[in-house]
């Protein structure tokens, strides 16, 4: 796992893709939080954390587009399925591999917090929760995207459906809500009930809870049961696939 | 130190690999021949653990590839049939990374170095791979999977895409790890299996067809009984010489290649050989022989003949279709149709 680790890194690091990343998401998360906190001028970093969510959608896709596929087509999955390694370690270290890059990006816009500190009072607790909740849902984001890169030979086609994955469970949230006001009298029930069901499996709906600096068992278990079967379902799709 | 158990590989319907057993001995360097898309690369693939099997067993020095993959993958070095390169490394970079993967413990410049001097990319080294010519990947891909000196080295057409000169060099390095290494090494080049094999096996459709040292097949299947010669004269007064000769079986003429010359195909009884005598015979008609070559036979006849003699018991080639066979160190430049071609039978 360690070899592949290091392996992916440093590929991040040669190719553009993890410059891009990095410029990308700090770029727009820039860009949200002079709006959203400076102009505004406020300490409260729930609007910008609300927001940002969005901006993973566009920016996972390509840290984690070329990750299994482009093994796949350059065929160097055969020096790693014939290695003495297990097809989880393959898999962890590029998750991992992905998740420290992300990390990186984290660490830069934390310093958001010492730019509120020098003009207003910011709830750092709560904030540093919000951060934590962002940080889960990328992990999620990023092992999405290895799933859909484990589907597919290409890359641009790993990268489109993981965006579109990704923007679908954005979007959730949105389609309730429009449900029961769509579904009115009889059928009222029905719109409440596709609401709740859509609610739950809604990626946001968990995530609001950081955003307002609230810590629960059950959002953080959310995610990190997701992120865990992505993981697993992507092992699965390597490990099929030797059996076709 | 390998044992393959009716190894069988379905992919859908279609069968590639059927019901293949064979033991590969410590120490052996087994060819392992067939056309294209006859189930070699299938049966490497899941003798390395890329794909599994549907069927049947692969034990690998005691492990079983599916019950102890990481054990018996350990044992084993493998050159898919493209080389599995990080095009984005260099070369020692790609080496660094190889060794790691493979958890390897010697001494790691050492080891990587003495390989890199082996398979000759040194020079190279740190270069990235997506630069380097196709012989020189093919080399990395060889050292790669020699990292860790793993028991078995399984090849997958190793020699392709190299020059003549580098051909001759890799061959020589396969015949030096043979010496302390099992190696599988696999091939459409019947001659390069000669060169180097001790074992030969023979697989068409997924079916062993057969399985036996090059001598052996090569006794009975590369005809040293015929061959092709260019003689200079007239047909006629060639024809009429070699009529005298007890022990020809036939004559064809292939007709004029070059002025005032004929070549011929002439084949002789088996286990007689009639070379000298052709030539005193053709020496005394003044009709100078130009050049003498025995025939080899390509792959596809191999085929043809193994399977021929599958189905209806030892018939050798004598009625091969002429556009098949293969002419050693000759040059077939004129057109097949200019040439006009009479048959002789004597």
């Amino acid at each position: 796992m360690k070899a592949i680790f290091k392996r992916e890194i440093k590929s991040y690091f040669k190719s553009p893709i993890g410059y891009i990343f990095l410029a990308a998401f700090m770029f727009f998360a820039s860009l949200m939080f002079v709006f959203i906190n400076l102009s505004a001028q406020t300490a409260s970093m729930s609007g910008f954390f609300q927001n940002i969510s969005m901006i993973f959608v566009f920016v996972i896709p390509v840290l984690t587009m070329r990750t299994m596929s482009e093994e796949r087509k350059s065929k160097t999955d055969q020096l790693l399925l014939t290695a003495p390694v297990k097809i989880t370690d393959i898999v962890l270290g590029k998750f991992f591999a992905a998740a420290s890059v992300l990390l990186i990006g984290f660490l830069a816009i934390l310093s958001y917090i010492f730019i509120l500190k020098l003009y207003g009072n910011p709830a750092v607790a709560e904030i540093m929760v919000g951060f934590l909740g962002l940080f889960l849902m990328g992990l999620l984001y990023v092992a999405i995207g290895i799933f859909m890169s484990s589907i597919t030979e290409s890359q641009v086609i790993a990268a489109v459906s993981t965006f579109g994955v990704l923007f679908f469970i954005w979007f959730l949230g949105l389609i309730g809500l429009s449900f029961s006001s769509v579904l009115t009298g009889a059928l009222s029930w029905l719109g409440k009930a596709l609401d709740w069901i859509l609610g739950f499996i809604s990626v946001n709906q968990r995530f609001y809870d950081f955003t307002v600096g609230t810590l629960n068992f059950v959002p953080v278990f959310y995610f990190v049961s997701l992120t865990a079967l992505f993981i697993f379902l992507s092992i699965q799709v390597v490990e099929k696939r030797r059996f076709k | 130190m390998i044992e393959i158990r009716n190894l069988t590989k379905k992919y859908g319907d279609k069968l590639a690999v059927d019901n293949i057993s064979f033991n590969v001995a410590k120490g052996e360097i087994l060819g392992f021949l067939g056309p294209n898309g006859a189930g070699k690369s299938t049966t490497m693939n899941m003798l390395t653990g890329y794909l599994s099997l549907s069927s049947g067993s692969i034990k690998i020095d005691g492990f079983d590839i599916l019950d102890n993959p990481v054990e018996a993958k350990a044992k084993v070095g493998y050159l898919p049939e493209h080389p599995p390169l990080y095009l984005d490394m260099t070369v020692k970079e790609y080496l660094d990374f190889v060794y790691d993967l493979k958890k390897v413990t010697e001494n790691r410049d050492e080891h990587l170095n003495k390989i890199m001097d082996t398979v000759k990319i040194s020079d190279v080294k740190n270069r990235v791979i997506s630069n380097l010519s196709k012989g020189y990947k093919q080399r990395v891909g060889i050292a790669q999977a020699m990292i860790g000196n793993p028991e078995v080295l399984i090849l997958d057409e190793p020699t392709v895409g190299l020059d003549p000169k580098q051909i001759i060099e890799i061959r020589d390095v396969i015949k030096k790890l043979g010496r302390e290494h099992t190696v599988i090494l696999s091939s459409h080049i019947l001659q390069e299996v000669n060169a180097i094999c001790e074992r030969v096996i023979i697989i068409n459709k997924g079916k062993l067809v057969a399985s036996d040292t090059p001598e052996n097949l090569g006794r009975a299947l590369s005809n040293e009984n015929k061959f092709q010669m260019r003689i200079a004269g007239k047909e006629r007064d060639i024809l009429d010489a070699l009529e005298n000769i007890t022990g020809i079986k036939y004559v064809k003429s292939l007709g004029k290649k070059e002025e005032g010359t004929i070549d011929f195909i002439i084949e002789s009884e088996p286990e007689k050989d009639v070379r000298r005598d052709i030539f005193f015979s053709l020496a005394d008609a003044k009709c100078p022989i130009l050049s003498m070559q025995n025939m080899a036979l390509s792959l596809e006849e191999v085929f043809l003949t193994v399977t021929k003699s599958a189905e209806s018991g030892m018939e050798l080639v004598s009625d091969i279709n002429e556009e098949e066979i293969e002419i050693v160190g000759a040059k077939n430049t004129k057109d097949e149709e200019e040439e006009k071609v009479d048959e002789g039978n004597i």
